[in-house]
């Protein structure tokens, strides 16, 4: 890879260190954490917002409901925990406690998609965007870089309803590509192709940009989307990605049921489009253990897996 | 004006058969509702409403008003009686139940007058009432927040969840009374999941118990009015009821956890509900 994907990030310090920021100048801002705070970079914000700050030891659920009666009272809670913690131990307690109710309160987790994947699938999530996004009143984000984390926090700040920011874990490149102006809703074209159209969310995004270098080289024209929000879709960046190619992949590190791709395959069929769609993500498994490139690999999900689909399922 | 009303004994236990008369009404003109544990709750918000909250039915939003979350929001028919007595909404309103579109639903619904959250879900009350007094106390607020649970609900993990962080919260301004009728939908609790000894679990999570009886309405004003019981404790009064209490063919019965009284059926209750208030007007002018 060339030097300008060298420069890394680890997505919590990003964090711990943008939620200071937010939290001083939005005094209702409150964060909780279900003894998590280290591992959040929390230390800075439960020592400078002490009272802001609330740790409810483990226990998910009372952490979910006490950020919705904290919200009914005004605050703007921040919950955090491990992505499968964060959103599926306290599953209904978000849907009914936070959606049902219409609350403002950001549930923030990491170790989504397979950057907990050591740790074993009962740590790492690739099912949480497809149980929220059935959540009424939700949005979802997932920043693929810095920029987008920071950006992401800005607009989950400034939110009426509830919001998912699903956030990795470990060192992450920053992407090569500046963007500016992040809405709700809104994808970034990055690259510009004729052929096939990869749409991708967080992490995938850096691997779609790879694969459509590995692409190009064999003579095919590929454009990148980055989706950092899920839910809504931006219809019509899928739209325009799909009109007149010969492919559209969706790439994500999610089961490839109900997250990116299924709402992709929902905005192509509802608008009558017949290009091909081609799914990429954990063909409805639970990942195994080892280190996320490993597995991204082991489920085609590296540069190389993702060309080699491409070149596979590519219409003659 | 925020204000806490101060009835009678008898005013107090003629409303509370208002109320249930009301109850009867609305499950019995729908042919569904939660009968047995909207009577049996009765005097617990009959009291609150009308002995121990602090509100204003005119600001139902009043920022210094007394919370109320209904976490056994099963019985809302009791809470939809009370509130449009207390004059949050006209009685003619309690006609919208289980209506199309209507606020008035079979568990509450944010956005009715009076309401603080849509509640229902069992074990998701108390966690959101810990949220509500951590944050008045946060806010350097001293508004109480009252909460009613079912006795089968503290079967959920969640509810103990709640407990032991408001305690290590030290939340005080917190009560949560807990309408002991004895029955869940599959039978008496102590037989399909044994809760007892309730009062000690509730101690040993660092609340402060208090047991008493959930239809002596002066007693339960009295219980309420001197919560925190324990200063720096959150308040749980175990309020011993009678599933379905006022109506004898609905007492006591598990069947009517979930059933609604046909027009024979509701004629009687309404009648033996009448002859009561009736012994209770003659009591208040002799």
């Amino acid at each position: 890879m060339t030097g300008k994907w060298e420069s890394r990030f680890d997505p919590r310090r990003v964090y711990g260190n943008k939620i200071c920021e937010i939290g001083r100048r939005r005094p209702e801002t409150v964060v909780l954490v279900a003894d998590l705070a280290v591992s959040f970079n929390l230390l800075e914000f439960a020592d400078s917002c002490a009272a802001q700050f609330i740790n409810v030891g483990v226990a998910e659920q009372n952490m979910v409901g006490m950020a919705a009666g904290m919200a009914l009272e005004g605050k703007i809670p921040w919950i955090n925990s491990i992505a499968p913690f964060a959103t599926l131990r306290c599953c209904e307690q978000i849907r009914t406690d936070l959606c049902y109710n219409n609350l403002h309160a950001v549930v923030v987790s990491i170790m989504g998609g397979l950057s907990g994947a050591p740790l074993g699938a009962t740590h790492y999530a690739t099912d949480d965007l497809g149980v929220l996004r059935s959540f009424a009143n939700m949005t979802i984000l997932v920043p693929a870089d810095q920029w987008e984390i920071g950006a992401a926090m800005e607009v989950a700040a400034e939110a009426k309803g509830p919001v998912y920011l699903r956030l990795g874990a470990g060192m992450e490149p920053h992407l090569p590509i500046p963007r500016s102006d992040f809405k709700i809703g809104r994808a970034f074209p990055l690259r510009q192709g004729n052929d096939v159209s990869l749409i991708a969310t967080g992490y995938m995004v850096h691997k779609a940009l790879e694969a459509a270098e590995v692409l190009e080289q064999e003579g095919l024209s590929v454009g990148v989307y980055d989706h950092p929000t899920i839910k809504p879709l931006d219809r019509e960046s899928v739209i325009n990605a799909a009109r007149g190619r010969r492919l559209v992949v969706s790439i994500e590190e999610h089961n490839i049921y109900c997250g990116l791709g299924s709402a992709a395959a929902e905005v192509m069929a509802e608008a009558g489009m017949s290009v091909p769609l081609c799914r990429l993500g954990l063909p409805d498994v639970y990942g195994s253990v080892g280190e996320r490139e490993d597995l991204l690999k082991k489920y085609g999900l590296d540069a190389a897996g993702i060309a080699r689909e491409v070149s596979q399922r590519i219409p003659t | 004006m925020l204000a806490c009303l101060d009835l009678s004994p008898n005013e107090m236990r003629r409303k509370a058969l208002r109320i249930r008369q009301h109850v009867i009404k609305m499950i019995s003109a729908r042919g569904k509702g939660h009968t047995g544990p909207a009577l049996s709750m009765v005097e617990i918000v009959t009291a609150l409403y009308f002995g121990v909250l602090q509100v204003d039915p005119e600001n139902p939003r009043h920022p210094g008003r007394d919370r109320f979350l209904l976490s056994k929001g099963h019985a809302c028919t009791a809470l939809y009686a009370a509130l449009a007595e207390r004059g949050y909404f006209p009685v003619s309103r309690l006609d919208e139940y289980y209506r199309l579109d209507s606020l008035l639903g079979g568990h509450p619904v944010n956005g009715l007058p009076g309401i603080e959250a849509s509640t229902g879900s069992l074990g998701h009350g108390l966690p959101m009432a810990v949220g509500m007094a951590l944050s008045a106390k946060l806010n350097g607020q001293d508004h109480r927040i009252f909460t009613v649970l079912g006795d089968g609900e503290n079967q959920e993990g969640s509810v103990w969840e709640a407990a032991m962080a408001a305690a290590h919260y030290k939340l005080d301004r917190l009560v949560a009374v807990i309408d002991r009728n004895g029955l869940e939908i599959d039978g008496p609790t102590e037989t399909v999941m044994a809760l007892e000894p309730l009062p000690q679990k509730w101690e040993s999570f660092g609340w402060a118990a208090r047991t008493g009886d959930g239809h002596d309405l002066p007693g339960l004003v009295q219980t309420l009015r001197s919560a925190p019981f324990v200063l720096g404790r959150p308040s749980v009064v175990i309020a011993k009821t009678v599933k379905g209490k006022g109506v004898d063919f609905i007492e006591n019965r598990k069947e009517w956890h979930h059933r609604a009284p046909d027009s024979k059926q509701a004629d009687e209750a309404f009648r033996q509900l009448q002859d009561q208030l009736a012994a209770l007007e003659k009591e208040a002018d002799p």
